[in-house]
């Protein structure tokens, strides 16, 4: 959802001859495979041809014509593997893809798990990217599904619903970082969900490497049987061919019946362009077949399968209990994609499966073109992004100041970058983003309660007296573990962002995991990199949600010349205010250019004035130097300050410039930056 | 009005962007005939014979390192192609060297009767700096010798906003030279432009500008002491006593057209057969200039027609840089009859008259010493949009708010 295939990959793979694994480009290579002058007005109809027609494909893979009655429950394992950032998941997963011979070894593309470009500049996998192999183990053929999960805190919820549609995960540690934050979150979720684990301790082949430390750091921390864990280089390939016979003698089979009613789990979804969304699932029980009509336990709307399939080269058509594949059906926008939703047959209705949550915003911005013309050409492009995002939710807003705009929910600020780096990269957009806030709650007297994603929604102060009972702010759990000498400042950093210690553990000699209750308005700007900073890089983060606490949150208005500035408006706790509201003021003096006029830039909460600037007025600007040789140059530059002045907003007297909003927004005040 | 160009200079001096060679052997008869070629070639083509010429400027480059008797036969062409009166202003840059300074003389026996010389300061160490080639030894007795041979119609320029100088350091400078001033001087803040050795050194960070605050107290400080020795601001940079403004920078300024000869110079003519007006660009190198001349009879490079947009833009741009402002008159007169108050954006005009920015003289028949020119008296009968000297100190931030 966050990432799909771009074309030109596909191009370079044909002239390869080779194959990636790569969700759509899996289609789509398959039909210029088949025929270079693709029509992709014929795209469907090529899509829905019977197997056997298909063609002699050029693929390099011996797995022609795969039988999946073959592949009884017994025979597939699903699994995944989780590991912290830079840890060599994707590495891992193009060498298990290479013994497989899914895909060939002397292939160009690095890491065939991390699609684009924002994934690549970051090292994470935004989102899952899975495929499926098949491996001969002691005379018996398997069907392995390696299921991705998304690699970010931002993904959470995502990457639960991917670890239960696996009955096990590889526990990937890199043997010289040893346990990382992520790798504990990740931990939990999987064996919350009651997963087989095997460790897997990774780059061995370092001289920094430590396995025998890290190998104890898995034993205490997670009291996991660590008798059967495996040492490997992904990079060098060491070990590798040790790693499937673990996943099929350590992972149970799904436990699927084949015989019982329809139940598949939908576990990731993407938009493809020419073939509509697709959905991955899981089948848990039964068959299901191309033409069969089924229905969304959630939101009990009917679509057709048109096609399915498995995520591997040799598109073969399945649906048997226990496999894992594609489905495309008649969805027509990715948001009706729900990632945990139950699918049955649609006379045939079966129990949900357990632990679905619709897609929940927890950072909302507003976004403003910084020039008000590009409104109707961003809102397309902003509709096409989300088309192939469900977790983005999008509503139109209107700011005196900036004018028209949308004010967008996302999963995390990390989601929020990425959707804004696409944005701006794919698109072209220039835009402003607002400083991100969190959903806060209020509850009424009357027992009623709303979620509030815009200051201009904070209720007035006649409001907050007669109606409101009390303001709650969403809280999260996080864990940060980090060598013991960067304690004392982590701890200080925590305990200024109002975060409250749970407990923490020594995992060795000498790194320690702590627990904090942080509020979630506080890690959502800068407190990653401030987290990073503090620890010279090496402290590792990560969070989940924690539910709502009552907290004393006010809102903080701008005022510019008395006037109140709405898409400066912030809800800040009120601890924060004063230190905010001074820094905010300061900072908007030195990005507001000189006026005509005094410029008095006040930061204040309520009636009362927090901190305030003053831009003394501008006293000279005139050219000095006019005559006959100069009135070209004049008359052009007139021409664009005529422009610029049009792109002006007005606050009273008081003309900003979009930049000044931009320049203000974009320099840690706004959303954090993370570069 | 007639502006001739000669674009040869002895040195560089790192602030300068004009169009101007140092060549110190430039072939003064090739240079004689192009420019003549171009008068009689205008006269010619838009049969302007006999047509009352008010002022010539003789700009330059450096012009008084011509020969005296290639502006004396310029001056005679002039003469017999158009109609030259005999109170017509006839201006020459020089520079204040002492070679020079001898043969001032010359210039003004050939009917050069105005004198602006390029002081630019009174500090030796910053005219080193400036690039300059005379001292201020040398720049004082120019001022003086020329105040002999050209009486009051001596001017010169100064030049303020340098590197690390002080309120202090501008008013002793500007009183000193006030204190030799003939009734008109320049004092141009120093402005850094493209291409010079100046905005190398300011990219570079070698040359620091003053901040924006000390400018203002520079600017404000030159008022003052102007003012003090009787001198009236009627421009952004220009300053006159006793009615001795500059002609032939007005007729910029107020819209009257010139023709522009030699290299690189620019004119603004009225067609009366075409009811429109043109702006003129020469060819900008001497050579080219010079070839293209001897072949064609002009060194033209681009005729351009203004739009009626340009015209009225042009009217409010120039005019709200001197202190009368836009005459309505003048504003009807070359804009085919457009009311200017009708082609401004009134609310913006109303807002910053309020605010003390702009003054709408309506129906004006008094004198007031501060802003009135003697020679406008008639042109601002029906009233003027003009600036205050406030708003004039940011008149750039102005206009295009009052033009849609």
């Amino acid at each position: 959802m966050i990432s799909r295939p771009i074309l030109f990959n596909i191009r370079s793979h044909i002239n390869n001859k080779s194959y990636i694994i790569h969700r759509n480009t899996l289609y789509i290579s398959k039909r210029i495979n088949r025929s270079l002058n693709i029509n992709y007005g014929n795209l469907f109809r090529n899509a829905v041809r019977p197997l056997q027609k298909r063609g002699h494909s050029s693929s390099s893979n011996p797995n022609k014509n795969i039988d999946l009655s073959k592949f009884p429950a017994e025979n597939i394992r699903n699994f995944s593997i989780i590991a912290h950032v830079d840890h060599g998941k994707s590495t891992l997963a193009d060498r298990l893809l290479e013994l497989t011979g899914t895909i060939s070894s002397n292939h160009l593309h690095q890491q065939v798990l991390d699609k684009l470009t924002v994934e690549r500049e970051r090292g994470i996998t935004v989102k899952a990217q899975t495929c499926s192999m098949f491996y001969e183990y002691k005379n018996k053929d398997y069907l392995l599904n390696l299921i991705d999960t998304p690699g970010h805190v931002d993904f959470n919820y995502e990457v639960s619903r991917s670890l239960a549609a696996c009955q096990g995960t590889i526990l990937l540690v890199d043997s010289s970082q040893g346990i990382q934050a992520q790798t504990v979150a990740n931990f939990f979720l999987a064996f919350n969900e009651g997963l087989a684990i095997i460790p897997v301790i990774n780059k061995i082949d370092l001289p920094t490497a430590e396995p025998d430390r890290v190998i104890n750091q898995i034993e205490s921390t997670f009291e996991l049987d660590v008798s059967l864990y495996v040492k490997i280089s992904a990079k060098s390939g060491i070990g590798i061919d040790k790693i499937l016979p673990a996943v099929i003698e350590k992972i149970p089979p799904p436990s699927g019946d084949i015989n019982k009613p329809l139940k598949a789990f939908l576990f990731d979804s993407w938009y493809d362009t020419y073939v509509g969304v697709v959905c991955l699932m899981a089948i848990v029980d039964g068959k299901l077949q191309k033409g069969d009509k089924i229905m969304s336990a959630y939101s009990e709307k009917k679509y057709e399968v048109i096609d399915i399939g498995i995520m591997h080269p040799e598109q073969v058509i399945t649906g048997h209990a226990g496999q894992v594949g594609y489905v495309i059906c008649s969805m027509k926008v990715a948001t009706e994609a729900h990632i945990g939703d139950t699918f049955y047959h649609i006379k045939n209705p079966v129990e949900p499966l357990p632990g679905f949550e619709p897609a929940k915003s927890m950072v909302f911005a507003g976004v403003f073109p910084t020039d008000t013309n590009e409104f109707s050409r961003l809102d397309e492009s902003i509709t096409k992004l989300t088309l192939n995002d469900a977790s983005v939710s999008v509503q139109k807003e209107t700011s005196t100041a900036l004018g028209q705009g949308w004010r967008i929910g996302f999963l995390g600020t990390l989601h929020m970058d990425v959707f804004r780096q696409r944005l701006e990269e794919e698109h072209d957009a220039n835009i402003i983003v607002t400083r991100p806030t969190v959903p806060y709650k209020i509850i009424y007297r009357d027992g009623t309660s709303k979620l509030i994603r815009n200051p201009t929604e904070f209720p007035d102060p006649m409001e907050m007296q007669n109606k409101v009972s009390e303001l709650q702010e969403p809280m999260v759990l996080a864990t940060i573990i980090l060598p013991e000498e960067y304690m004392g400042s982590v701890m200080d950093l925590c305990g200024s962002r109002r975060g409250e210690q749970l407990e923490y553990n020594y995992m060795d000699e000498s790194r320690v995991m702590m627990k904090y209750s942080i509020p979630l308005a506080e890690i959502v700007t800068d407190f990653h990199d401030e987290l990073k900073s503090k620890s010279s890089g090496y402290a590792s983060f990560d969070y989940e949600d924690m539910g709502y606490q009552t907290s004393d949150i006010v809102k903080m208005n701008v005022l510019i010349n008395k006037k109140p500035v709405d898409a400066l408006a912030a809800i800040l706790h009120r601890s924060q205010v004063a230190h905010v509201g001074r820094e905010w003021a300061k900072k908007l003096s030195e990005v507001i250019p000189k006026q005509l006029y005094e410029v008095i830039i006040q930061t204040a909460v309520g009636g009362k004035v927090i901190a305030r600037e003053t831009i003394s007025a501008m006293r000279k600007n005139v050219t000095a130097k006019c005559y006959g040789g100069d009135v070209t140059r004049k008359m052009k530059l007139l021409e664009k300050q005529k422009e610029g002045k049009k792109k002006m907003k007005m606050i009273g007297n008081i003309e900003l410039p979009q930049k000044a909003f931009y320049d203000f927004l974009s320099t840690g005040s706004g959303t954090s930056k993370k570069k | 009005m007639i502006y001739i160009h000669w674009p040869f200079c002895k040195s560089k001096c790192t602030y300068c962007n004009f169009n101007k060679y140092i060549d110190p052997n430039p072939d003064h008869k090739r240079m004689k005939n192009s420019l003549i070629s171009e008068i009689k070639h205008y006269v010619q083509k838009y049969d302007m014979k006999g047509r009352i010429i008010h002022s010539v400027y003789f700009g330059g480059g450096t012009p008084s390192l011509a020969l005296p008797s290639t502006f004396e036969e310029i001056l005679n062409t002039i003469a017999n192609e158009f109609t030259l009166p005999s109170n017509a202003e006839i201006t020459m840059e020089g520079n204040p060297t002492s070679t020079e300074t001898r043969k001032l003389q010359n210039f003004h026996s050939i009917g050069i009767n105005r004198l602006s010389l390029g002081l630019q300061s009174l500090d030796d160490i910053e005219l080193k700096r400036l690039g300059r080639d005379h001292t201020s030894k040398e720049a004082i007795n120019a001022v003086k010798e020329s105040i002999e041979i050209f009486g009051e119609n001596v001017t010169f320029d100064l030049i303020f906003g340098r590197e690390g100088q002080t309120v202090d350091d501008w008013r002793i400078e500007l009183k000193n030279a006030l204190e030799i001033a003939s009734n008109h001087i320049s004092l141009y803040e120093l402005t850094i432009k493209r291409g010079t050795p100046l905005y190398k050194d300011f990219i570079k960070g070698k040359f620091k500008k003053p901040s924006p605050d000390k400018l203002a107290d520079l600017y404000d400080i030159t008022l003052e002491i102007t003012k003090k020795y009787g001198f009236q601001q009627y421009e952004v940079s220009n300053f006159q006593r006793n009615e001795k403004y500059s002609k032939h920078n007005y007729g910029y300024w107020s819209g009257l057209d010139y023709l522009g000869i030699g290299p690189g110079a620019h004119g603004r003519l009225t067609v009366p057969s075409k009811e429109a007006r043109f702006r003129t660009i020469r060819r900008l190198y001497p050579e080219e200039w010079m070839k293209q001349c001897e072949e064609t009879g002009e060194g033209i490079a681009k005729y351009e027609q203004m739009s009626s947009a340009d015209v009225r833009n042009e009217l409010v741009l120039f005019g709200l840089r001197t202190r009368i402002g836009i005459p309505r008159t003048r504003f009807r007169k070359y804009s085919l009859d457009q009311e200017l108050e009708k082609y401004l954006n009134m609310e913006q005009v109303n807002k910053f008259i309020e605010d003390g920015f702009l003054v709408w003289e309506n129906n004006y028949t008094k004198y007031d010493k501060e802003w009135v020119l003697n020679d406008f008296r008639e042109e601002i009968q029906n009233g003027v949009l003009r600036p205050t000297e406030k708003g004039l100190a940011v008149i750039d931030e102005i206009v295009p708010r009052i033009l849609y």
